[in-house]
């Protein structure tokens, strides 16, 4: 009896749906369509919180770290633990990979020999001939180691008006030691004069400087450096004891003296001569011995011109992280970010200096590449700075900015090298920090507990989560965003369903009134309308699902390519996000949305059902139609 | 409309002017002048001497000995005498620009505007305060005056678009001899952040300065220590020792 009426009833209620063909389709297509969007909206916010939890996880912080107790809070350098624990920690189930680092603080800052043309401009001139000032000022009297820049220079060497670029070898005392940038001219043949083709730059600077800098090396006598030698300001500038061809700082200067052993010159029609009358002595052979790239012969140059090696430094403080390479690319995907150059190697045997990997944005700012040297100056242990040279291995991209701009990686034995860090402690080996990846999968908190029961007490574990609680809570955002759109479509289908279901009670009064005559109990009456509702939700629930999987599927597969919002992708609060946005399908993905759609269904048909219920036979025969 | 405004302006410089004269800020006149000897003690034209750095942190010591030249506010040469490991180890400032030399790789490195709130040598004072030439008179004005029985305690606040970090800085000075016991400086939110300490006043080639200076960060049980051997004032310092000349050799 029972397994005949729920046949009977469904039976009826399928037939009853396709009554009003039109409008159960309606219904189908919107309940679908809400389906379809959610279920790729769900699989694309978890895409995103994947994404995120990859990039706290595998770009630097890994999933758990170890550290001494003491060391989070001020990070100072003596709060060390002993690399011995790492084999037990290795040992542990769930334990993919472990990495210990040391962490320091410096100064990294890279040379740029620029092989140069000096070009004087006679007094008069502050602007070569047929150039426009493109930024900056004129050469003036008061700036005399102030340079004039091609476009091109500057936008090849990226100098800026103020920038400042040394001599070297150093010029004769007197001469400009250092020149900066104050203006940059534009022209068409500026930078493209064939005389100055063997230097990769060319500055104009006021003939006198050049012919200072380019003139013969004077016996100096070295500084003394003992500091009650000095003599005092009020005795008589004649009687100083120091220096022969130097002028006191708050003493007026005195007039330079024709040095004698300089070839003197009667000075050239058209060339400007020196401020003090100085006859401009021509000088290839200082043009050519100094620095690698001098040319074999120079051209036949004008007494103020002449080549000189200028040096572009730029520096900038980086954190310093000393790793195991090996271990480290275990952890984190570093070694697979390297862009240029190669990583670190596993170990550093051999002589010369050692290898050092560093960000895109700073190598950019260094103007360096692979194989070039920078120094490093290393905040030791002892609270002394120590410099170092390097030569960059690699420059990596991880795309987190503070990352590819102020971090730098070098062997971990750096860390204990006395004339370097010098890190020091009762153990062998002492380090900071361990980072550890485990299973993909695993819940962190639990392995986490398992390492803190291996290590013991005295070591402070914690996962990503409670190093990154931003990052986590970002990520439980995401869960609450998907709530807030599930709920918006589910209410907008509930409207929909219910409408729909009342209108067929509402239809269908008379029928109902002709059932309930015949002896159909208000309860089955009510059964029918759900099941009705049921029939029609779980019809859509398939169609949906179906569709929405299709789309989850490509965008799992291709994924929303946002490259022409952002096209390297970008990152936020040290999180680094993909141009393409990809969706992964998670059973809970799929399931969240057709189980809330058909209990939201099921329960909004309670209403027309209820309503089915309490037809009263009578009034409702009277009813037309 | 216009009227008024520039019937206001003249006012206001007027007036701006007329206090320049007499007091300084909201206090009586004579601040001025205490504050600018205090803050002038150590500036003579030029001086040179030797002096001992301390840096002391929980964790360690270290201790360097230099020597320097320096000429006004705008130059100055510091070299490292000992520990022997950085020896030659050297700051250069001229103006605005400071430079470090490195013996050991035989570098210059150029101290960039990323680098001015770092610390220098790693002590507790930062590239700033060396690049910094902030004159407390001209860059400041004088916020309260209290007369205790020893000392004057001079609030300063910065005067607007002043280059300077501070919020505030309460200057503790002398009424004996005028010369400055503390410094405290404020952020711009009140807040601590630091202490200049000045103690043992000696006679130092004839002039009464105080010759240990002590840089603490609020809250912290660290400091940085520098105590003179030796100043001489108004020395004659030949110009190439502020190049980069002088800072390489």
């Amino acid at each position: 009896m029972k397994t005949y009426g729920a046949r009977l009833l469904l039976k009826m209620a399928w037939r009853n749906l396709w009554r009003q063909r039109r409008r159960t389709l309606i219904t189908i297509i919107a309940m679908v369509a809400g389906l379809g969007l959610c279920i790729p909206y769900y699989g694309l916010t978890e895409g995103l919180s994947a994404d995120m939890k990859r990039g706290i996880t595998r770009i630097h912080t890994g999933h758990i770290q170890i550290h001494n107790p003491k060391y989070p809070k001020e990070r100072a350098m003596a709060e060390t633990m002993p690399l011995g624990i790492e084999d037990r920690v290795a040992k542990i189930d769930g334990v993919v990979a472990v990495a210990p680092r040391v962490y320091s603080g410096g100064l990294i800052s890279s040379d740029c020999r620029i092989r140069t043309s000096l070009i004087g401009l006679p007094s008069g001139k502050p602007l070569p001939p047929a150039t426009r000032l493109a930024q900056g000022k004129p050469l003036d009297a008061a700036h005399v180691c102030g340079v004039l820049l091609p476009r091109s220079a500057a936008d090849r060497w990226n100098l800026n008006l103020g920038s400042v670029l040394r001599l070297r070898p150093l010029p004769p005392p007197g001469a400009c030691e250092k020149v900066e940038v104050r203006g940059i001219i534009q022209g068409n043949d500026v930078g493209r004069s064939p005389k100055h083709q063997t230097a990769q730059m060319q500055i104009f600077m006021f003939a006198t400087q050049v012919q200072k800098i380019l003139s013969p090396a004077k016996k100096e006598k070295p500084i003394d450096w003992n500091i009650d030698d000095l003599p005092k300001e009020d005795t008589p500038a004649a009687t100083k004891a120091n220096g022969a061809n130097e002028n006191g700082t708050t003493a007026k200067p005195r007039p330079k003296t024709v040095p004698t052993t300089s070839p003197a010159q009667p000075p050239r029609a058209g060339v400007a001569t020196g401020a003090h009358g100085k006859p401009a002595p021509t000088n290839e052979r200082r043009s050519v011995d100094h620095g690698k790239l001098a040319p074999q012969t120079p051209p036949r140059l004008g007494p103020d011109h002449g080549f000189w090696t200028l040096m572009r430094s730029e520096s900038n403080p980086v954190g310093i992280v000393a790793i195991d390479p090996a271990k480290e690319s275990k952890v984190t995907l570093l070694s697979e970010h390297v862009l240029s150059g190669t990583y670190l190697p596993a170990g550093h045997r051999g002589k010369g200096p050692r290898p050092i990997l560093l960000g895109k944005r700073l190598a950019d700012q260094l103007m360096v590449k692979p194989g070039d040297r920078i120094g490093l100056d290393i905040m030791s242990a002892d609270g002394y700075p120590v410099d170092e040279i390097f030569t960059v291995s690699g420059i990596f991209q991880t795309g987190v900015d503070e990352m590819d701009r102020g971090m730098v990686y070098v062997p971990i034995d750096v860390a204990w090298d006395s004339n370097l860090m010098n890190l020091k402690a009762k153990t062998p080996s002492p380090i900071h920090e361990f980072a550890i990846r485990i299973r993909e999968g695993l819940n962190e908190a639990q392995v986490a507990q398992r390492i803190r029961k291996a290590v013991g007490p005295g070591f402070l574990v914690q996962t990503w989560q409670q190093l990154d609680p931003n990052t986590a809570k970002l990520i439980q955002y995401q869960d609450v965003a998907i709530a807030i759109f599930l709920g918006i479509i589910f209410i907008i289908a509930a409207l929909g369903t219910t409408n729909t279901m009342l209108m067929a009670v509402f239809e269908r009064t008379k029928e109902f009134g002709v059932l309930k005559s015949v002896g159909m109990t208000p309860l089955r009456m009510a059964t029918l309308i759900i099941t009705e509702t049921l029939l029609l939700t779980l019809l859509a629930a398939v169609l949906g699902t179906a569709i929405g999987l299709g789309f989850d599927y490509y965008l799992m597969v291709h994924g929303l390519d946002l490259t022409a919002y952002n096209p390297a992708g970008f990152s936020y609060q040290g999180l680094f996000i993909e141009p393409i946005w990809k969706a992964i399908i998670t059973p809970t993905g799929v399931l969240v949305p057709v189980i809330l759609l058909c209990s939201v269904s099921v329960i909004v048909s309670i209403w027309p059902a209820v309503k089915a219920s309490r037809i009263r036979p009578v009034e409702a025969l009277k009813q037309e139609g | 409309m216009i009227k008024t405004f520039l019937a206001s302006w003249i006012a206001l410089i007027s007036t701006a002017g007329l206090a320049h004269a007499g007091s300084w800020g909201k206090c009586p006149g004579g601040t001025k002048a205490i504050v600018d000897r205090a803050d002038r003690i150590m500036v003579a034209g030029s001086s040179a001497g030797i002096m001992t750095m301390r840096v002391v942190k929980p964790h360690n010591h270290a201790t360097m000995k230099m020597k320097f030249w320096s000429s006004g506010r705008e130059k100055m040469l510091v070299r490292i005498a000992a520990p022997s490991r950085l020896r030659g180890m050297a700051t250069l400032k001229v103006g605005t620009r400071v430079w470090y030399y490195m013996p050991r790789t035989d570098r210059i490195v150029r101290v960039g505007s990323s680098m001015l709130s770092d610390s220098w040598m790693g002590s507790h004072f930062t590239n700033d305060d060396l690049i910094k030439e902030t004159e407390m008179e001209k860059d400041y004005t004088c916020q309260a005056r209290r007369d205790l029985a020893a000392s004057y305690r001079i609030t300063l606040k910065p005067k607007p678009n002043a280059p300077v970090v501070w919020g505030k800085v309460i200057m503790v000075i002398k009424r004996k001899n005028g010369l400055p016991e503390k410094v405290e400086y404020y952020d711009e939110h009140g807040r601590l952040k630091r202490i200049m300490t000045f103690s043992q006043a000696r006679v130092m080639d004839g002039r009464l300065v105080p010759t240990r200076f002590v840089l603490r960060p609020a809250g912290k049980s660290e400091y940085t220590e520098i105590s003179y051997q030796k100043i001489r004032f108004r020395v004659r310092i030949p110009a190439r020792y502020f190049s980069l000349r002088g800072l390489t050799r």
